[in-house]
């Protein structure tokens, strides 16, 4: 386990310890990178989608409808003859952007409250906490069904159902790390020698706290995605012309298309995997990345 | 024990009425609960200064009989909406409570009954998908962590990580498309003849539901039965010659057992909203598809009696995980 | 030479890491003889586990082990699977440092010495819980019959270590090795756990190894000494010659580096107040405490930690306030400055009362009273570097004055940080080193009144030598007033002018060091130091009863307390004074 410092203590450790993997650790690796270089794919594909010389998403019998992903059009067409390869790249506008959106909601709101609750303690933490415990009390698709039922539905309002439902969890996870932290005796150390609370949670909280939440960031983003795919599935995504990765799979998995024209649900499936996937793994390589080590003997 | 027990009982209540709270405060603040109640009426605004005294209600005249703002005014009385919602919410609370949980506008049918008769689907196919995931997790996991690091490790490491990038629609997609619509060897939709066609029909989406909650268990698990390992009471049993077979299963499975069973708990919420999900997909007459199509219908009553049964149920459950977890740990259970 | 029970020749152990192979034992070989017990001594990382657990076979199976292990004429490496299988556990086992950690918490104490009888011997169900029972009375645990059914949190950390004595003795083992089977463990519980190994050894006629960090501990009880540093064996010696003069130089430096506990400071004592009838000193002491009560929890947990201490602390003096675990000498030293604030009492600096100050005003007081903390590495924000750290005080406080960045290089220097290693992360120094950044942050504030807390329980005897003298040091050249809490007796005797004996939240004895070290009063005080290893037993006898039957209780012989009684701190000498309850009996002078 011990890496910083290559001194002979270590050897205890590394006879407690199964699994000597040391180096990985240190290194975001070349894994994190190609994540990365996806995502920033994506990210200006579907930011520079208007520009870019793709056909019309919308455009009807734009080729043979189900049209193969061998045909006229690079990835096929739907049963309309619509595009799949430009409607999954504008797709991408929406599924990101609520992704992102819906995220970065739960991670200012949820993360202030989360942190206040741990830092403040008493009524305040017990009036958060149990507001938290009331929302994650309904399965997160249920709350998100709640809200969107009654609404109009779009692209801000989605995005919003997707922040609130990642609050609750969010606030507990800062919490939890705030506590961890805020219990540790650098924090009393900087009480002793005479910080004042603001300092405390700026200089020795938040940066212990924010760098677990930023890895976190890139991990809610996946599963914001993925909720606007269930939303959609559920009929509750963004309304109308609006596509999302979502909506397109939902498209492309009537019976009848599954069957005969599979490519046109599997092509932005495997463009939500992989996304989410990227994802996932680059927010795991950051938490792991970050992970300081305390113990050097 | 007893104290403990009592004390959590409470909480329970204050958390049930929380979410009985938010339910029914998201359908009536969210959308005018009018238009949930009677339906989607051009003349709702029309109607209150028709009931202000501002202007003639021409409705009425026109058709010279009941005028949509009479149908309104009705509603209004009916459903007690001239009240404050604080009131309407706890009159709805006394009727849920002795279980009544409101009439569907679409069927007319009791909600309750409506429930009765979906639920059991759901929940058959909610047990066997976390039937089939621990039953997936546990072996694997306990594996995974007694090869840490070699190439069987590797690879349901690999095979988790992606299981928990796909989502469970995208996943239901492709395996209907693979097991039951271009090979047909499994039922593409539910069959409702006997108790074995209903499982035999549920195994596909049972599976995809269980798939990726098992790769969480599996992580959790292997996770924590490698901090296990590390713990002076396994080189313990190890320097007393135990079996690393004994060791394993004896000593380090149930200690490490702990946040799995946390994680049952809250993954029963993600498996609730999955089987929104999967329900659609695979044609399943539950719960879940009722309330998909309650929505798009506004149902109103339908949706909310739905969601109250479905988020308690949810509370009970962790309610229930949270007294076995402290069962199961001998040093909680004694303070 | 008699009849070897383990040999051990030329024993490597390798372990292959991606920044190359670290090698943890170099060639070690010695020989330990039937019915022996051996002392390995070395600091930590010095190879000493490593080695035993090669000879337990419970190293990763990364490590490379070469040499060759003997146990009773057979070749443990070679061993063939059917013999290994009811080898381990059987005729040789062994006791970890930790009972807190060494016994499975969800599974009852009788399953757990049951289950290697019934998997090595095949013995019924009945059979071996007899034999559990059995082992525990052997053990000295009282109602064997009770504990079996217990869960280990349910025990006492002695009772723990004895519990898995036991359960290495299960099965009759012709050697035992315990890798540092006390360091976890109070002094006085320390003892009774080395000598009922000592006793165990004997009457079962078993070869014993005893790993220890402590030279103390291993001078006391064992026939032979090996010490190693580094994964090099630098010298196997009797015991009895352990202390000769021509030890090797590392021996040497480890002993040099013991403190000693017969060691008078030579110092002359603060002038005592002329008035003997109160422990209190001087109205104008630097730091005056009375009636202190420190309570946790509420209502049905309600614990008081701290119960009614009263001491005073003069200028330029160091008070060691010693205890075992639990007895509140940390917490009654952390509440001068407030942290936990006191539930009642008075606390006043300089004449100031600190617990009527409101956090703004306390604030403003903090720099002059700075604190030390016990575990350096989680007194450090892993963040922030060695400068950030150490100048944080001033950045807070502001550059005026002294407070520059010359005098934050200056104290770097002075507490031995290598200025060139100002932006390396608390992780990349070493324990030491890390207590060394808590010690220049402290005293950038140029504050009056240093709280050390356990400063050096974290670290390895050399180290702690080292940090000792700089403390030392410092005071003189910062002229700093101390608090010095340990429960190391020695360590305070070296560095303390007067001592406070704390037990159970209460002060029991207090004054001059010399006086109560030479002439402990309070039959606890006695206790305590009877126990530190490595001395002979200054007569103080042994306590009447199993330790878990003192808890709590005052009811000591010669003071005669009820349980009922409040005892008072009634004097003994010029400065100092023991508490008791019937003063007419006592009072000699």
């Amino acid at each position: 386990m011990n890496t910083a410092v290559p001194s002979t203590t270590a050897i205890d450790d590394i006879a407690n310890d199964e699994t000597v993997n040391d180096v990985s650790k240190r290194r975001l690796g070349f894994g994190f990178w190609i994540a990365i270089s996806w995502i920033g794919l994506v990210s200006v594909a579907a930011l520079l989608a208007p520009w870019l010389p793709i056909s019309d998403p919308n455009e009807i019998a734009n080729g043979a409808p189900r049209d193969g992903i061998l045909g006229d059009n690079l990835m096929g067409t739907d049963a309309l003859g619509r595009d799949v390869f430009a409607r999954t790249i504008w797709g991408a506008r929406i599924s990101l952007g609520v992704g992102f959106l819906g995220i970065l909601l739960g991670v200012v709101v949820g993360g202030s409250l989360g942190i206040a609750a741990g830092y403040f303690k008493g009524l305040t933490d017990q009036v958060i906490s149990f507001l938290a415990f009331s929302l994650l009390s309904f399965p997160a698709l249920v709350l998100a069904l709640l809200i969107t039922a009654s609404l109009s539905r779009s692209f801000l309002t989605v995005a919003m159902t997707l922040g609130i439902i990642g609050i609750a969890p969010i606030s507990r996870l800062a919490r939890a790390t705030t506590i961890q932290f805020a219990d540790r005796e650098f924090v009393q150390a900087a009480r002793v020698i005479g910080a004042k609370s603001r300092r405390i949670i700026i200089k020795e909280l938040l940066p212990n706290v924010l760098i677990p939440m930023g890895a976190l960031t890139l991990l809610g983003m996946g599963i914001s995605i993925v909720a606007e795919g269930s939303l959609a599935f559920l009929g509750l995504s963004v309304e109308g012309e609006a596509i999302s990765w979502g909506k397109s799979i939902v498209d492309g998995s009537q019976t009848r298309d599954l069957n005969q024209n599979s490519h046109v649900a599997f092509v932005p499936i495997f463009a939500m995997f992989l996304t989410v996937m990227a994802l996932n793994f680059a927010g795991d390589r950051i938490r792991e990345y970050t992970d300081v080590r305390e113990t050097a003997f | 024990m007893a104290r403990f027990i009592a004390r959590r009982v409470v909480q329970l209540i204050l958390v049930l009425l929380a979410v009985t709270f938010v339910a029914f405060g998201a359908l009536n603040f969210l959308g005018d609960p009018l238009v949930n109640i009677v339906g989607p009426l051009a003349a709702i605004d029309y109607c209150d200064e028709v009931e202000a005294g501002l202007r003639e209600d021409s409705y009425t005249s026109i058709n010279n009989s009941r005028g949509d703002c009479e149908i309104i005014g009705e509603a209004k009385a009916d459903f007690g909406l001239d009240k404050p919602v604080v009131q309407r919410y706890f009159t709805w609370l006394g009727n849920i409570i002795t279980g009544d949980l409101g009439t569907s506008f679409q069927t007319q049918l009791p909600v309750s009954e409506i429930i009765a008769q979906k639920l059991p689907k759901s929940l058959m196919l909610m047990v066997m998908a976390q039937i089939i995931a621990l039953a997936v997790a546990i072996p694997v996991g306990v594996y995974s962590a007694y090869r840490a690091g070699r190439g069987i490790d590797r690879a349901t490491s690999v095979a988790s990580f992606g299981l928990l990038s796909i989502p469970n629609f995208a996943l239901g997609v492709i395996v209907l498309q693979f097991f039951a619509l271009r090979n047909q060897w499994l039922p593409a939709s539910f069959d409702d003849t006997s108790v074995g066609t209903r499982i035999h029909s549920l195994i596909l989406p049972a599976t995809v539901l269980a798939l990726g909650i098992a790769a969480t268990y599996q992580r959790l698990l292997r996770t924590d039965l490698l901090t296990t390992l590390q713990e002076d009471f396994v080189h313990m049993a190890r320097a007393k010659g135990m079996t690393d077979r004994h060791i394993m299963i004896r000593h380090a499975l149930r200690p490490s057992l702990f946040s799995l069973i946390t994680v049952f708990g809250v993954s029963t919420g993600g498996l609730i909203g999955g089987s929104l999900v999967i329900e659609g997909i695979f044609s399943i007459p539950g719960i879940g598809s009722e309330i998909v199509t309650a929505v798009i219908r506004d149902d109103f009553p339908v949706v909310l009696g739905s969601v109250v049964v479905i988020a308690s149920g949810f509370v009970v459950i962790n309610f229930f995980v949270d007294l076995f977890y402290t069962w199961l740990d001998p040093r909680v259970r004694s303070s | 030479m008699g009849d070897p029970q383990l040999t051990v020749e030329d024993l490597y152990v390798r372990f292959p890491t991606s920044r190359g192979t670290v090698e943890a034992v170099n060639g070690i070989t010695f020989n330990l003889d039937k019915g022996q017990m051996l002392g390995i001594v070395g600091e930590s990382g010095c190879g000493k586990t490593v080695m035993m657990k090669a000879v337990m076979d419970l190293l990763p199976s990364t490590a490379e082990v070469t040499g060759s292990i003997t146990f009773d004429g057979e070749d443990v490496l070679s061993m063939d699977k059917a013999r290994r299988k009811h080898f381990y556990g059987v005729d040789i086992a062994m006791v970890f440092q930790n009972p807190m950690t060494s016994l499975n918490p969800v599974k009852r104490i009788g399953d757990q010495l049951m289950e290697g009888m019934r998997f090595h011997r095949g013995l019924s169900k009945a059979a071996a819980r007899a034999r559990a029972i059995e082992l525990l009375e052997q053990m000295q645990i009282p109602k064997p019959r009770e504990r079996i059914r217990q869960y280990p949190h349910e025990l006492s950390g002695g009772m723990r270590q004895r519990v898995v004595i036991a359960m290495a003795l299960a099965n009759d083992p012709r050697l035992l090795i315990a890798d540092e089977p006390t360091t976890a463990l109070d002094v006085t519980v320390q003892r009774e756990i080395l000598e009922l190994l000592d006793e165990l050894r004997r009457d079962l006629d078993m070869a014993m190894v005893l790993i220890t960090h402590d030279l103390s501990v291993a001078s006391d009880r064992t026939d032979n000494v090996l010490v190693m540093r580094n994964g090099d064996m630098m010298e196997m010696v009797p015991t009895a010659r352990l202390f000769d003069d021509d030890r090797h130089p590392y021996t040497l430096s480890l002993r040099k580096a013991m403190p000693d506990i017969t060691q008078s400071r030579g110092t002359t004592p603060v002038e005592a107040a002329p008035d003997a009838n109160s422990h209190l000193r001087d109205e104008e002491a630097l730091i005056r405490v009375e009636d202190l009560v420190v309570e946790f929890g509420k209502r049905e947990t309600l614990f008081r930690a701290v119960d009614r201490v009263s001491f005073d602390v003069l200028e330029g003096e160091t008070l060691g306030i010693v205890g075992e675990s639990g007895c509140g000498k940390s917490t009654t030293a952390k509440s001068i400055i407030q942290l936990p604030e006191p539930t009642s009492g008075s606390v006043r600096y300089r004449g100031q009362e600190l617990t009527e100050l409101n956090p703004e005003a306390m604030r403003e007081v903090r720099p002059n009273l700075q604190l030390i903390f016990q575990d350096p590495v989680s007194a450090l924000n892993p963040r922030r570097s060695a400068w950030d750290l150490v100048s944080e005080g001033v950045e807070i406080w502001g550059r005026h004055g002294a407070w520059t960045d010359s005098r934050i290089h200056e104290l770097m220097t002075a507490v031995g940080i290598d200025p060139d290693h100002m932006d390396r992360k608390p992780h990349q120094f070493s324990g030491g080193q890390c207590q060394r950044l808590v010690i220049a942050r402290a005293l950038v504030l140029d504050p009056q009144v240093l709280i050390c807390d356990e400063p050096t329980s974290a670290l390895d005897v050399s180290v702690q030598a080292q940090i000792l003298e700089l403390l030392e040091d410092l005071k003189h050249q910062y002229q700093l007033t101390m608090l010095f809490i340990s429960h190391d007796l020695a360590v305070v005797r070296n560095i303390a002018d007067r001592v406070m004996v704390m037990y159970f939240g209460r002060v029991v004895e207090i004054g001059d060091t010399d006086s109560i070290f030479e002439n402990p009063e309070h039959p606890y005080t006695k206790r305590l130091l009877s126990a530190v290893p490595g001395q002979e037993a200054l007569g103080g006898g042994k306590f009447l009863g199993s330790p878990d039957a003192m808890l709590g209780e005052w009811r000591t012989p010669e003071c005669r307390c009820g349980p009922g009684d409040m005892p008072v701190l009634v004097p003994r000498g010029p400065d100092h004074h023991v508490a008791c309850c019937h003063v007419e009996n006592i009072i000699r002078i």
